[in-house]
């Protein structure tokens, strides 16, 4: 396993060549694979599309909806869903499904753990942080999170947040300090370049004489500041094009930042939150109508985040979407059947799906059951049978490890679904 | 001297038998350093020092006279804070349904999330047992909670004060405060299963929520209206629900009706006690011994044998600044017997926490504790309000203390909600935080030295004409690192600082130059840990 702290010898200069990327173009590998993960918040239902029911008679399905097929993938269609359909037609060949894995919890915030890090616990470290860390180069924004949550503890400085009101960009701009009741004399660029100059200087001497946690600390100060210069180098774009469409929770663009900062060799993974149509959350337990809206408009923003990724370059020079996955997950499902209010409430198997680069296309692990619990799959093939495991939020964090040249075993995590992987 | 060599160079700390442990004693001025950040938010003075360097059994007499400084009383609000998780960023009540304006917005939401804090903080501090943090029949309001909440809050009074609550709840401690279920609220699925979870997570260190559910074991629940049953009779189900039911059916006076009404949430109603037994279908108890409502249910967490140690682990936690692990058992044990001798006194818990080797560390060759740790944000902000006067404000909001515009987590701090543990690393976000507000901080120092003609100011004794190879300047220099660093600054650090200076003074004169000194100190890894 290779860490960030594994890479302290090389100097700036080169970390900044690598990651800037003057390679020519050539295959990715699963070491230089990204991950752009879509989170939709609040629990989705999933027989709005992955989970077509229709012959169970103990899944409430919605009246209007239909069985349809896009390459091998089964999905649920409704006619005001046409971004769903569009997206499917247009990328089945590059998608899988994930049916039937169980979370188990159901509250949000320990379930959203659950999804991310595969433990119920709070030391955990989520995929995005575990694959940023293990990237072959030291990156300077490794795990970037334009909004959603992120579970790290020795990870914690893998993440780099962008903050609700894209605090980052004004702390790099250094707007920041305008943005003060108090406006005291600030340091002109010049003298500011020569504080972190003074700074990188005395910490590196510092962490080359430490060792232990003591020294860890240091490198750790040290390898920031380093990020900080590497940064600069990079010119990463934090302003969102101005050319994309509009929505009125500004996923858009977080999506668009995402895929810039992916684009610039300075992020290998990074994190956008979709908490439904305007923010109005699936976690509604009184409407489950308004769920048919928070898919279409999902889907709309997929569809474009992935023509996006199919039109940017890489750093290794072909297309972004040739060496990035996009993982869509939501962090429960919802149950079966209505409740007395025509809601749905909260349920622990849930399904996700996957999008790009090494992932089987057109194929759909796991499946449930009569009782709306997944079946066990054969980790190997994909297959359901009875004979095998009972799919968790793990076995998904397995294969993105997988999928990005991680072992998941030096994570201490499940073995991946290698049925999912192309 | 160097940072490493003071946090390696005053050698290993003995156990209670004599034996080394690994652990490599801090230095007794950068122990002091780290005392007094964690127990008053501050630096300590040059004079206290002056002498722990002089004298290092002056060390316990400082850290007594800390623990009776009412400075500590603030921290002990951040670091419950940093436990507790009640600090967020919004309710479902928002400060325009009380009819406050936007310069309210912050404010609202920081006292909102307080008042639990607050309450156990002057419970502490008042030397009163912390069994009363469950128990008592006070809470903590300030002008702006006792504008709004239904509480007693004194006429002419100002900040936050002990005051009743007038709607009828019961005496139960934080348990019966406004700003801890509307951090953990609830709603007419979760029947206060939530509350109940939140009370064991957070006064007997039990984390329920923590343990995997899996339906696939119950069929039952795919009928809507089994779930309940199921919750009741599965086994699988009743690991945590034989204890979570009759416990959640003893906070239904906090039941809203609707989510999003003032009144609902901020006012108790009695009336409704009796729906929890009935909406749950089990008699209120607190692991399997009946309780007669809230107040009951607060005297047994006081009384249960887990409090006492959970209290410990607190304490623990905060201040070695790293999640206690299953080797810390016995030392926990330790603490938990000195806590229950005090009588149960929260101050000399964190006492006693203070004199363990866990706590003292300046090195570790080996095992999870840290040597260096990271100053919380709010701690940042404290001390650096504390020698300069800037304090990072923007529009009421605290930049240190929110996420919302401001920079909480960034800077390693805990949101409550998705971030629950401080960042114990340097990252980049923590990097460009700390270097901002350093560069305000020591612009607050500048101006009021060189512009505003303060007399007392960190740079006291300099002037624009001093320049390196002046006393005065080799002075200064001093006398920063040892105030700010608690480190005696060696031929290197004042070479580096001066070549520093010198650079930014050749073209932007010496104001500059002392702002580009300061910054530097203000962000040195010195600093920034202790």
């Amino acid at each position: 396993m290779l860490s960030r702290r594994h890479l302290l010898g090389l100097g700036p200069a080169a970390l900044a060549a690598a990651a800037l990327g003057s390679r020519p173009a050539r295959a990715a590998s699963d070491t230089d694979r990204k991950f752009l993960f879509v989170y939709a918040q609040g629990g989705w239902d999933p027989t709005h599309v992955f989970a077509p029911e229709f012959a169970n008679p103990n899944v409430d399905m919605e009246a209007a909806a239909s069985t349809s097929t896009a390459g091998g993938l089964v999905y649920v269609d409704h006619a005001y869903r046409p971004s769903v359909r569009r997206f499917l037609d247009a990328n089945a060949h590059r998608t899988a499904f994930l049916n039937g894995f169980e979370v188990r919890s159901i509250t949000h915030t320990r379930c959203a753990q659950m999804l991310f890090t595969g433990r119920g616990s709070s030391d955990g470290e989520d995929w995005a942080a575990i694959l940023a860390s293990s990237a072959p180069q030291r990156l300077a924004v490794p795990s970037l999170v334009l909004s959603g949550p992120s579970y790290t503890t020795t990870l914690a400085s893998t993440v780099v947040r962008s903050g609700q009101e894209r605090q980052l960009e004004d702390l790099l701009s250094r707007a920041a300090l305008t943005q003060s009741d108090q406006r005291p004399s600030t340091l002109s660029a010049t003298s500011a370049a020569s504080v972190d100059a003074y700074l990188r200087d005395r910490t590196s001497a510092l962490a080359d004489a430490g060792s232990g946690q003591a020294g860890a600390y240091l490198q750790g100060y040290a390898t920031a500041q380093d990020d900080l210069a590497n940064l600069d180098a990079l010119g990463l774009d934090l302003e969102p094009p101005t050319d994309i469409p509009a929505d009125c929770a500004g996923v858009y663009d977080q999506l668009a930042i995402a895929i810039q900062a992916l684009a610039s060799g300075a992020t290998r993974c990074a994190t956008v939150q979709y908490s439904g149509m305007c923010g109005a959350t699936f976690d509604d337990h009184t409407n489950l109508d308004q769920h048919g809206g928070h898919w279409e408009a999902l889907f709309a923003h997929l569809e474009w985040a992935v023509g996006e990724l199919d039109r940017t370059a890489s750093p290794s020079g072909g297309v972004l979407a040739d060496e990035t996955v996009v993982v869509v997950i939501s962090e429960m499902g919802r149950h079966p059947q209505k409740n007395v209010l025509g809601g749905k409430d909260h349920w622990t198997f849930t399904s996700a799906m996957l999008v790009g680069a090494g992932v089987a296309g057109g194929r759909v692990v796991g499946a449930y059951d009569d009782y709306f619990m997944g079946h066990p799959v054969d980790l190997a093939t994909g297959d359901t049978t009875v004979s095998g495991t009972s799919l968790t939020p793990a076995h998904l964090g397995a294969t993105l490890l997988a999928l990005g040249g991680v072992d998941p075993l030096d994570w201490g995590t499940a073995e991946p679904i290698r049925g999912l992987l192309s | 001297m160097i940072l490493w060599a003071a946090l390696s160079c005053a050698g290993p700390v003995p156990d209670d038998s004599g034996v080394e442990v690994g652990l490599q004693a801090a230095e007794p001025p950068r122990l002091l350093r780290r005392m007094s950040l964690d127990l008053r938010g501050v630096l300590p003075e040059v004079e206290e020092l002056d002498a722990v360097e002089a004298d290092p059994g002056q060390l316990d007499a400082l850290r007594d006279a800390y623990l009776a400084d009412p400075r500590v009383e603030e921290r002990l609000v951040g670091m419950l804070g940093e436990r507790w998780h009640t600090r967020i960023d919004e309710h479902d009540v928002l400060y325009y349904d009380y009819g406050l304006g936007p310069d309210d917005w912050g404010p609202f939401v920081a006292a909102v999330g307080e008042e639990p804090l607050r309450l156990a903080a002057r419970i502490a501090v008042t030397d009163r047992s912390w069994t009363e943090v469950t128990t008592a029949d006070t809470t903590m309001a300030n002008e702006l909670l006792g504008s709004i909440w239904p509480v007693e809050y004194p006429d002419g009074a100002a900040g936050w004060q002990e005051v009743s609550y007038t709607d009828g709840r019961p005496p139960a401690g934080v348990l019966a405060t406004n700003g801890l279920w509307w951090r953990y609220n609830t709603g007419e699925f979760n029947l206060s299963r939530s509350r109940a979870a939140a009370t064991v997570r957070l006064f007997l260190c039990e984390d329920l929520l923590a343990r995997p559910v899996s339906f696939a074991a119950s069929p039952a629940l795919l009928e809507q209206d089994q779930s309940l049953v199921a919750v009741q009779e599965q086994e699988a189900c009743l690991a945590c629900h034989a204890a979570l039911e009759p416990l959640a059916a003893n906070y239904f006076g906090f039941f809203p009706k609707v989510q999003f009404n003032v009144r609902e949430l901020d006012t108790y109603h009695p009336e409704r006690e009796p729906l929890g037994e009935s909406m749950l279908g089990v008699e209120a108890a607190w692991f399997g011994e009946p309780v007669s409502g809230l107040a009951d249910v607060g005297a047994h967490v006081s009384a249960d044998a887990r409090f006492d140690r959970c209290a410990a682990e607190t304490a623990a936690t905060v201040l070695w600044r790293r999640p206690v692990e299953q080797s810390d058992f016995n030392t926990i044990d330790d603490l938990r017997g000195a806590f229950i001798d005090s009588d149960r006194r929260f101050l000399a818990l964190l006492s006693a926490v203070t004199d363990t080797p866990e706590y003292r560390a300046g090195a570790v060759d080996e095992g999870p504790d840290l040597a260096a740790r990271m100053v919380a944000p709010e701690v940042l902000a404290s001390a650096l309000e504390d020698v300069t006067g800037f304090r990072w404000t923007q529009g009421g909001w605290d930049q240190l203390g929110n996420d919302r515009g401001g920079y909480r987590v960034m800077a390693g701090g805990v949101d409550g909600e998705s971030v629950l543990q401080p960042q114990a690393e340097p990252g980049l976000t923590w990097t460009l935080v700390t270097a901002r507000l350093a560069e305000l901080a020591a612009g607050t120092v500048v101006d009021a030295h060189f512009y505003e003609g303060a007399p007392d100011t960190l740079l006291t004794g300099v002037t624009a004409d001093t320049r390196p190879g002046d006393a005065a300047f080799d002075d200064a220099l001093d006398r920063l690192c040892w105030r700010l660093l608690a480190e005696r600054a060696d031929a290197d650090r004042r070479a580096g600082l001066t070549r520093l200076w010198e650079s930014v003074e050749a073209t932007e004169g010496a104001p500059a130059a002392w702002l580009a000194v300061l910054t530097a100190l203000f962000r040195d890894p010195a600093f920034v840990a202790t």
